[in-house]
């Protein structure tokens, strides 16, 4: 517990003093304004008004008249409010940990100080328990405060619950990849293209999300997908996700736990066949 | 306490050896100093000790434990003092000391008490990225002590120190010694390895090429002889000679000077470290 509290304790005061407080509580408060800015209507409504100004009943009449078929179980429209902090509450909050957990360890890698830590009895195990449990903390922390700030206040307490759990798993695994994934790079400049195209990859789902008929099967396997979803879900009708045919929730924690788990044992692999073996770090 | 027996390592694997065939013994409670220029093998042959590197042929054992046995709980028993001081630059000195302590399972130093040792307390709430290099260099030995090890590897622990903090700093390493601490340190500094070394190995292209106590290699390679300044008969210019005080003809004469009261200094020709590793390798250690 000491071993990792130090190196808890280490990673933050780094991470505070390379300017991330800052960047956080900006970004915070700029996501905080976007939220209240914009207008709270829905597409519905758009369309309704479209409809009223062409005041065309035949073509209202003809439109009834179309079989509908329903992708899943019909639901109240989302308003642009709502549907803003669901994209942020995935690509934005866990993103967090893919990014700082990067950086941090490019600065450990420019100081030369896991190779003072590998002469300690700290070990592999600690050094990446400290580091997912750290970032993982702040990622549930922004999570929480800007859902505190936005809609927060409007959710039961079983939706806290689903959504924090969501953030735990979604968070370990979020920390473990964007470790294993820095492990390959010597330097913040060599990672940063291939790092913010995996980040770009990673948004495809939002074409998803916007246009439910593109639903290729290959991207319902993206880890950002079943969070987009189980975030709506769990925002909008809450817990009672999880029972739903969809199933959005549940499904999404055990594919999560389940990349968590092999997120982790590759960054304790690559970590300890690469960070604790390179002779000149 | 250290035993290496037949050690090797290659970078590259292509048969270009760093550090060759090098065996040597260290009993507890002493300071071995391993002295060789850079590129000599010194750093290599610390980080095989430490597993830093992993071993690729020979034997390290301490205590008779085999390295490969041995355990990360070991580690508690070590401190290491790297040449490229390796601190967190966006934490303080203090922040640092107390970050390190905190990565062992033994009873540690207070961080201040020990700042305070190497002469930096005034600089304890400084991050170590506005350090000069000496100061990180106090630092990274102020770090290698705070588990209270009972075995000291120290890399150039003299490197960019003024004679009055590395005299404080060799007072320290002394005291360590005394309380029974084993020391193994690398230097290119030959006063340093002199002034504190009881034995020491010259490593040259990866290999030890002379090994002994630092008195006994003098002894072997120096010369038993003074250099004496006199003032000549008129009481003008300076004169000087060298004298082999085994001989009669040369020991009347200094005798002879002496009593004359015209005799200004007198130098011993004892070789230095560094003159008998240019006789042995014909390069200096720098």
């Amino acid at each position: 517990m000491r071993t990792l509290a130090s190196l808890m304790s280490a990673e933050f005061t780094t991470m505070r003093r390379n300017l991330f407080s800052i960047i956080m509580v900006l970004t915070l408060v700029l996501t905080v304004a976007g939220f209240y800015l914009i207008p709270d209507s829905t597409h519905q409504d758009l369309g309704g008004a479209v409809a009223a100004a062409d005041d065309a009943p035949e073509l209202e009449a003809a439109l009834a008249e179309l079989p509908v078929r329903y992708l899943g179980e019909p639901r109240d429209p989302i308003g642009n409010r709502m549907s803003l902090i669901i994209n942020l509450m995935v690509f934005e909050v866990l993103i967090l940990p893919f990014v700082f957990i990067a950086v941090n360890l490019f600065q450990e890698k420019q100081d030369g100080t896991i190779r003072a830590y590998r002469v300690t009895p700290g070990g592999t195990g600690r050094y990446l328990t400290a580091k997912m449990l750290l970032w993982t903390g702040l990622t549930i922390l922004y999570g929480v405060v800007l859902l505190l700030c936005t809609v927060g206040f409007g959710l039961s307490p079983a939706s806290w619950a689903a959504m924090l759990l969501l953030l735990l798993v979604a968070g370990l695994f979020i920390s473990a990849f964007g470790l294993f994934v820095a492990l390959f790079f010597s330097s913040i400049n060599g990672w940063f293209l291939p790092g913010i195209s995996l980040l770009l990859v990673s948004q495809l789902p939002i074409v998803s999300y916007l246009f439910p008929t593109f639903s290729p099967s290959w991207i319902t396997w993206f880890p950002t997908y079943r969070l987009l979803y189980a975030v709506r879900d769990i925002l909008t009708i809450g817990p009672a996700g999880l029972m739903g045919p969809g199933d959005t929730i549940g499904g999404s924690y055990g594919y999560m736990a389940i990349l968590a788990l092999a997120a982790t044992i590759a960054a304790f692999a690559a970590t300890k066949r690469i960070l604790m073996k390179e002779a000149r770090i | 306490m250290i035993s290496v027996k037949h050690l090797y390592h290659d970078y590259e694997g292509k048969g270009s050896f760093a550090v060759e065939d090098v065996s040597f013994d260290v009993p507890a409670g002493s300071i071995y100093g391993f002295l060789g220029p850079s590129g000599s093998g010194k750093s290599t042959v610390q980080n095989l000790l430490t597993k830093l590197l992993a071993l690729q042929k020979g034997d390290v054992s301490y205590e008779g434990v085999p390295l490969r046995d041995i355990r990360p709980d070991f580690f508690n028993r070590v401190g290491y003092s790297f040449e490229l001081p390796n601190l967190y630059t966006k934490l303080t000195g203090l922040e640092n000391l107390k970050l390190h302590a905190g990565l062992f399972s033994v009873p540690t130093e207070d961080p201040e008490r020990v700042l305070d040792m190497v002469g930096l307390a005034d600089a304890a709430h400084r991050k170590t990225s506005q350090y000069s290099k000496g100061m990180k260099q106090r630092l990274s030995f102020a770090r290698s002590i705070m588990n209270r090890p009972d075995l000291l590897f120290l890399d150039e622990p003299m490197s960019g120190l003024d004679p009055t903090t590395a005299a404080r700093i060799k007072a320290i390493i002394a005291e360590k010694r005394a309380a029974g601490v084993t020391v193994f340190m690398t230097t290119h500094n030959m006063y340093t390895a002199d002034e504190l070394c009881d034995q020491v190995a010259f490593l040259n292209e990866g290999r030890i090429i002379a090994m002994d106590t630092p008195r006994n290699l003098k002894l072997a390679y120096g010369e038993k002889s003074v250099k004496i300044e006199y003032a000549d008969d008129d009481g003008g210019a300076f004169r000087s000679e060298t004298l082999f005080l085994d001989r009669e003809d040369d020991r009347r004469r200094f005798m002879q000077l002496t009593e004359a009261g015209r005799v200004e200094t007198v130098h011993s020709q004892e070789a230095t470290l560094e003159q008998i590793f240019m006789r042995l390798t014909g390069r200096g250690l720098s």
